[in-house]
């Protein structure tokens, strides 16, 4: 329990050498924000530590890749730090599976307010303020399987704030130890808290979205504690925001009705994330959207034209793709092939391991290797999508009324 | 359609040849190689399609003049026609054969050419060519079915609701998943892609060594940093020593210190005056002026505050009163309570005075009379009373209660004793008890006198018994004459024998026997006598026996009968039967019995009034003993003896409240005249302070009079209270001017002190030696001044004391121009190196600002992306190929289409069973044989026998298909039968037969006479062909007939065509070596075949034939 008031910025998984990714294709004009946007996001919440005037800053792991990094990284983060050390903020830096503090190449010296954890034990500092304690600061670095000492991370001075700074896959009851007022995780790209008060650990997840599935808000976390009160403010600092948006397809000649109504979303800018660039990603859905097709051309048509710029605020659509449609209950019963073949799908369904159904049809070589590892599909949620587009794809080859082109999602085939 | 006659004009070498009245089922046609079987197939083919050119170029110019051509005559549905198609008379094949075709009924109605398809029913020549007519050759080639309709019939296996092919679809999905993969047609096909991820992998390893580099240059800056560092101290210690122009200022300098270290010496020594010495004196003197005015302020002051206070007399006889004043302005508002106070009691007074007067008239109460005399009820008597009363009140009750349960009691015992009397009336007995007692006695009499009368019954039967026991022993003494006649004669016997053993030599008995039977005759004398003795003996022991018996008896009855004689004495007489008496007797005795209950009762009552008339004593007694106490008691209080409790009560309820009344009434009067006691006390207290203080009261009344007393105080206390004021502030300002005064003292020794202290007279003089000091001071100051600017200049080289020394001593100028030359030296080392860290700089920037690294990074992602998608691409068709193909083989295995059906049960017949199925693999145009054990074969790889069977069936399964379709055509099969061995021959026969036996015709050309002899065993219509030199004989004249037979003779023997070309052997020699049947298995009927089977005859089958 903290008698001073204890400010700090919680912040992890920069993953700075990582560009944005998750689709085809990067427009030429798109690259550098895709490259720049984890070193942007970091920038940002450096200048937010600044601004907030913290006590220190705690970085839960996987910024960079320590052995690997470029020099443009490494200086990137010397300059960061640097930053703060000008200030007179203290870093405890805990790394992750990417980035272990302990091999930071040698040849460059890190500031001196920067603290970093070892990788076997915990290791502790304390936060002064006027050479008087405020906080104590515990944390161990992560790399492969080695586990947090949960039992050297008790105390009972009820005078100071107890952190920890840890990365890696935690559960609440792991948690429940005495005496630390915050837990400080990473090793998530989605912000998130581990189980319900009184414990307030919290994952703060990437402050840069890196695909499409990453949605949302991307923050570091702002802390605040004293007399055992602890507030956690979430500040934004993706440089690019990610949104998906759901276009219900009701005929399959109303693609002039869904231009329509993109421009309009476009116009009232939904996203509720402030990024000078939106990224856009749409999913055609309805009844009739397993009958629209769309060419190359045609889709690279309408990402050009479901894009706008106002000023610095950009919105750009990078990726349009037609969910499967829904096949009519009729079919499934039908006594006819196309009516087997959907009860031979449903039977598919059933079985765990999508990869052993298929992999028969695969030749020897890298190849083969390679789509296994892309195929694995041990999650339920894709193997029933999985399943579902080959029923819709297998009803419209059946029935005449789709190509192996349609199903392509950037490239036509021939 | 059925062809039922077949005429040739001229085509090949046949000319004006006739077949007519053929068999609507099967015709076989038998002839010789060359006889012209295939002329007429072709012929038949020629006049239903026309002419090919082939046929053409064949048959035609024929062998015989004549028109080419011939006449079909077919029986359809709708009729008979005649079919027939000549070559246009120029014999070429260029020209339309529309005129040379005439379809026409049989009463001679010309038809047109559509009649001509509707008979053929759609079926177009390829089908006709390859299904129905058939040769070896056509029938060898399956692939000549792969370009017909019939095909669909064979391998149409899938198709989709819309009639899209499943195997197209699977076509298309195999096509798709091999481009996604490697085809070059495909735009990033996944080969490429991982080859791509591969190739930037590797570029991200090449560009991790610009990391190294720049790790290494950076380690160099650092190593320079550092060095500059060092050397950059080194410089600030000789920063000064710059170049020539900057030292020549240095030496300049240099020269102005030498000047002020002379001027400084010539001022002097410092004198040793503290800088603030001048101030310190200028502050005493301006303080001790101050602190002058000050003293004369306040001794103004004071003068001022005494003339004030002489002028404020005050009233002393009023403060000297003050606190009796004070008091009784204290008591002011009690003053005005007690007024009041004597006010409200003086009203309630008055009002409980009439309330008492009241209640008095109420009770009827008058002044002076008894009742005013009594004594006033306390609650003292209340309490000394209520025990007694409640006493005397209590035994009371108890009295009361006692009387009536005696009451009740008696009344209970007269109740009873009524009752007991009228029971007891008709009884000679007075209680219940002895009434009881002597019904009891009475039964108990009875019951004796009954019994005694039953045992006197049964012993006097006993003693006849006993008599009559007694005179039968006593008669059995004597024997019976029955027994005493046994025992004689026995003893008579006994006697016998002894004499005859004494007689024995007369009796024939041998000496040796006559003891023997004397002895015999002995012991029988001897029983008899013994015997006789012993039952005399017992009846007199028996007699005797009972002869006691009988005198027990009668004792007993003697002594019953006296028993008798005593209870006839106390049993009533009467003369009824002693066990209706007993009944009587028993009767009364249960009525008596249910008196008892009354007897306790009357006992019970008789006791209860006992009981109650001694506590109806004791209680009296008590009473009157309460009684006297209550009155003892009224007496003691004075009050009346003959007062009841209920007059006590009632007097003292009213007395209470009067009581209350009357005391209510005293307490309010002493209450008044406590208050106005109080009143008059205050009231003197007030003319006696108002007598001292000599004070005149305006107001009349007492609390206006101490308000006039308090406010005339009040005037003169504060008169005297501002006067102790003034006073306490003249005796303060003293105090502060003896304070002002001794200040002043004191700076003035301090004046003194300064002064004596630096051998000066006056402040004058002092000033002047504080000016010699200030310039000394300055000369230093500027000479240290100069100094330090030289040793900042120069560096920790020349230090300011190392200056001093030089500047007594000299030396200055020497090291100044040794420092020289080392300064020189680190500039030029400090130069290199920055040279250096800025070309690092540059290198390292343009390192760390390359971003092909990031850029690798993007298309690495992206190439992975885009692996992922066709990943997943192919993974959705991989997945519509496997559900398909589930499809595919549920289909394959439930689903082939029914010519296959009928075409494996037809081959499965022709086989003997070792082959069941035909089918056709999903999405393919070929054919798969199982046999009986499952195993797959390819059609291909069957023997060439098999195969042709295979052939056949498909060909019977199709145009059993077309027929059931309307398309019934006949099927005309040439010589098909050849490499069939005799067993699959006949089979093949059989098979045909009963294909045709429904309502399908089939025409078999044979040029072997065993198939010939084997339909002809069949009772098959077998015609045998004319040789063509027959033809020719009979000329146009008479077209030579086949005459139908029907014959049940048995096939010709093999004898007669073993000089005949064997059929296997010439196809071989034309078509080659028959191939390896891998699914043949030998049965054991064909491992030894028949000598005469012609199908064996120089064909080894232990060798293989041909290959795989």
């Amino acid at each position: 329990m903290a008698l001073e008031r204890v400010r700090f910025l919680h912040t992890s998984d920069w993953h700075l050498e990582t560009p944005l990714g998750g689709i085809c294709d990067v427009p030429a004009e798109l690259r550098d924000d895709f490259i720049n946007a984890p070193y942007r996001s970091a920038e940002r919440v450096i200048e937010e530590a600044i601004d907030e005037a913290v006590d220190f800053v705690l970085l839960s792991g996987n910024l960079l890749p320590t052995q690997t990094a470029s020099p443009y990284t490494l200086e990137f983060v010397l300059q960061q730090f640097e930053r703060l050390h000008e200030q007179g903020i203290a870093i405890y830096w805990a790394g992750g599976d990417l980035d272990d503090p302990d091999l930071w190449p040698t040849q460059l010296a890190l500031p001196s307010n920067v603290h970093t954890f070892p990788v076997r034990t915990v290791e502790s500092y304390q936060v002064l303020r006027d050479e008087e304690p405020i906080a104590e600061i515990l944390g161990q670095s992560k790399s492969g399987r080695t586990k947090l000492a949960m039992s050297t991370l008790a105390g009972d001075n009820e005078q100071l704030a107890r952190v920890v700074v840890a990365n890696g896959e935690f559960t609440a009851k792991q948690l429940e130890v005495q005496g630390v007022d915050y837990w400080a995780l990473g090793g998530h790209a989605e912000y998130g808290r581990v189980g319900k008060r009184p414990l307030t650990a919290f994952y703060a997840g990437s402050p840069q979205g890196r695909t499409p599935a990453e949605l949302g808000r991307h923050t570091c976390n702002l802390v605040e504690l004293k007399f055992g009160e602890v507030d956690v403010r979430r500040i934004d600092t993706a440089a690019i925001c990610w949104q998906h948006e759901r276009l219900h397809l009701s005929s399959s000649d109303a693609l002039n009705a869904l231009e329509t109504e993109v421009r309009e979303r476009l116009q009232r800018k939904t996203s509720s994330v402030e990024a000078a660039l939106v990224l856009l990603t749409w999913e055609i859905v309805g009844d009739q959207a397993g009958l629209l097709t769309l060419s190359k051309a045609e889709r690279q048509r309408l990402m050009n034209s479901w894009s706008v710029e106002q000023g610095e605020d950009r919105q750009r659509t990078v990726d349009i793709r037609v969910a499967p449609g829904q096949v009519p209950e009729e079919f499934w019963e039908e006594d006819s092939i196309l009516g087997d073949f959907l009860r031979v799908v449903r039977d598919l369904q059933q079985h765990e391991n999508s990869k052993e159904q298929l992999e028969s049809y695969l030749p020897k070589g890298p190849v083969r290797d390679e789509i296994l590892a892309e195929i694995q599909m041990t999650d339920a949620d894709d193997r029933l999508r999985l399943w579902q587009g080959v029923a819709d794809l297998g009803v419209g080859l059946l029935r005449g009324e789709a190509s192996l082109q349609s199903v392509s999602p950037v490239e036509s085939i021939g | 359609m059925r062809i039922s006659e077949i005429t040739v004009d001229s085509f090949g070498h046949w000319k004006d040849l006739r077949v007519p009245d053929l068999s609507s089922e099967v015709t076989v046609i038998h002839g010789p190689n060359e006889a012209g079987k295939s002329t007429l197939l072709q012929l038949l083919r020629a006049v239903l399609y026309g002419f090919s050119p082939s046929q053409h170029q064949r048959f035609v110019p024929p062998l015989h003049e004549g028109r080419v051509g011939g006449t079909i005559h077919v029986t359809a549905p709708n009729g008979r026609f005649r079919v027939r198609r000549w070559l246009p008379k120029s014999g070429s094949l260029d020209e339309s054969d529309q005129s040379d075709l005439s379809v026409e009924s049989f009463d001679g109605a010309l038809k047109g050419r559509h009649l001509l398809n509707s008979l053929l029913a759609g079926v177009d020549e390829s089908i006709f060519h390859n299904v129905f007519a058939v040769g070896l050759s056509e029938m060898q080639q399956l692939g000549t079915l792969s370009d017909t309709e019939a095909a669909n019939q064979l391998y149409g296996l899938a198709s989709g609701t819309d009639r899209v092919s499943l195997s197209e679809v699977s076509r298309q999905l195999e096509a798709g998943r091999k481009q996604l993969l490697s085809s070059e047609t495909v735009v990033n096909n996944l080969e490429q892609l991982i080859a791509r991820s591969e190739e930037l992998q590797q570029e991200l390893h090449v560009h991790s060594l610009p990391t190294d580099r720049w790790f290494k240059l950076n380690e160099e800056r650092q190593r320079i940093t550092d060095e500059l560092q060092e050397l950059e101290g080194q410089q600030e210690s000789i920063s000064g020593i710059h170049g020539s122009e900057l030292n020549q200022a240095i030496r300049d300098q240099w020269q102005e210190c030498v000047e002020l270290k002379r001027e400084l010496e010539a001022v002097g020594p410092i004198p040793d005056v503290p800088d603030d010495s001048l101030n310190r004196l200028s502050g005493l003197v301006s303080e001790i002026n101050n602190l002058r005015q000050q003293w004369e302020a306040k001794r103004s002051q004071r003068k001022q505050l005494k003339e004030d206070a002489r002028e404020l007399v005050g009233d002393k006889p009023l403060l000297q009163h003050a606190e009796p004043i004070s008091g009784l302005n204290s008591q002011r508002s009690q003053v005005m309570q007690l007024e009041e106070e004597v006010e409200r009691l003086t009203a309630k007074a008055e009002e409980s005075d009439f309330e008492l007067q009241a209640e008095i008239e109420r009770l009827g109460i008058k002044a002076g009379s008894r009742l005013g005399a009594m004594p006033v009820i306390t609650s003292q008597m209340v309490a000394a009373l209520r025990p007694l009363a409640r006493t005397a009140r209590d035994t009371r009750r108890h009295l009361e209660t006692l009387s009536d349960q005696n009451q009740a009691a008696s009344e209970k015992v007269n109740a009873v004793e009524k009752k007991l009397a009228n029971a007891l009336r008709n009884t000679k007995h007075e209680t219940v008890t002895d009434l009881l007692n002597g019904g009891q006695q009475q039964v108990n009499d009875l019951v004796e006198r009954i019994e005694i009368d039953n045992r006197i019954v049964k012993l006097r039967r006993s003693l006849k018994e006993a008599r009559e026991e007694a005179g039968h022993w006593n008669q059995r003494k004597v024997l019976p004459w029955r027994t005493l006649m046994m025992l004689g004669a026995t003893f008579s016997i006994g006697i016998a024998v002894i004499l005859a053993a004494l007689f024995g030599p007369v009796f024939g008995i041998g000496a040796d026997q006559r003891l023997m039977v004397s002895l015999l005759g002995g012991a029988l004398c001897f029983a008899a006598a013994i015997i006789k003795k012993m039952l005399a003996f017992a009846a007199s022991k028996s007699f005797d026996s009972c002869q006691a018996e009988v005198q027990e008896i009668i004792t007993e009855l003697a002594s019953l009968q006296a028993a008798t004689t005593a209870l006839e004495t106390r049993l009533p007489s009467g003369a009824a039967p002693l066990a209706v008496m007993l009944q009587s007797k028993q009767d009364d005795l249960a009525r008596f019995q249910k008196l008892k209950p009354l007897e306790s009762q009357r006992v019970a009552a008789a006791e209860e009034v006992a009981l109650s008339n001694s506590q109806i004593a004791d209680a009296k007694i008590q009473l009157k003993q309460a009684r006297r106490a209550w009155r003892e008691r009224l007496h003691t209080f004075d009050l009346p003896s003959s007062m009841t409790p209920t007059q006590f009560r009632q007097f003292s309820q009213a007395e209470g409240k009067l009581g209350s009344l009357r005391e209510t009434h005293e307490q309010i009067l002493q209450e008044l005249a406590a208050s106005q006691e109080q009143l008059q006390t205050l009231c003197q207290r007030v003319q006696l302070v108002r007598q001292r203080v000599g004070h005149d009261f305006e107001a009349q009344s007492l609390e206006p009079q101490i308000c006039e007393l308090v406010g005339a105080l009040q005037a003169a206390q504060q008169q005297k209270q501002d006067r102790d004021g003034m006073h306490r502030q003249w005796r303060e300002l003293g105090r502060e001017q003896e304070k002002i005064a001794r200040a002043a003292k004191r700076l003035q020794e301090k004046k003194k002190r300064l002064i004596d202290r630096h051998n000066v007279v006056d402040v004058k003089d002092f000033k002047t030696l504080i000016q010699r000091k200030e310039t000394a001071l300055k000369l230093r100051n500027q000479l240290e001044k100069q100094l330090a600017e030289i040793s900042a200049q120069l560096g920790d080289a020349f230090t300011k004391n190392e200056l001093r020394k030089m500047l007594s001593k000299g030396g200055f100028e020497g090291k100044l121009q040794k420092i020289e030359t080392d300064h020189r030296q680190v500039s030029n080392r400090v130069a290199r190196l920055l040279e250096r860290r800025g070309e690092l700089n540059a290198k390292l920037s343009h390192l760390s600002q390359d971003r092909k690294h990031s850029d690798t990074r993007l298309e690495l992602e992206i190439v992975r992306q885009q692996i992922r998608d066709r990943a997943h691409q192919w993974a959705l068709f991989a997945g519509v190929s496997r559900a398909l193909d589930a499809v595919r083989i549920s289909y394959e295995s439930e689903r082939q289409p029914e010519t296959l059906a009928d075409a494996s049960s037809y081959l499965k017949r022709l086989t003997g069973g070792r082959y069941r199925r035909i089918w056709t693999p999903f999405g393919e145009s070929s054919l798969r044989v199982d046999d009986r054990q499952d195993r797959t074969f390819q059609v291909e790889s069957l023997s060439r026998g098999t195969r042709e069977q295979v052939f056949l069936s498909l060909r019977l399964a199709l145009a059993a298909v077309y027929a059931r379709r309307g398309a019934a055509l006949p099927v005309i099969l040439d010589d098909v039968f050849v490499n069939f061995d005799a067993k699959r021959a006949r089979a093949a026969a059989e098979a045909i037969c009963e294909y045709a036996t429904a309502g399908r015709q089939v025409l078999i050309f044979t040029c072997h006479d065993h198939i010939h002899d084997l339909f002809l065993g069949f009772g098959v219509d077998v015609r045998t062909l004319p040789t063509p030199d027959e033809v020719v004989v009979h000329g146009a004249a008479v077209a030579p007939t086949i005459s139908a037979r029907k014959s049940k003779v048995a096939p010709a023997s093999s004898g007669q065509h073993q000089e005949e070309i064997d059929p296997e052997l010439e196809y071989e020699l034309n078509y080659g070596a028959p191939e390896y049947d891998p699914g043949y298995e030998p049965e054991a009927e064909e491992v030894e075949p028949s000598a005469d089977d012609p199908q064996w005859m120089g064909h080894d089958r232990n060798l293989p034939i041909g290959s795989a």
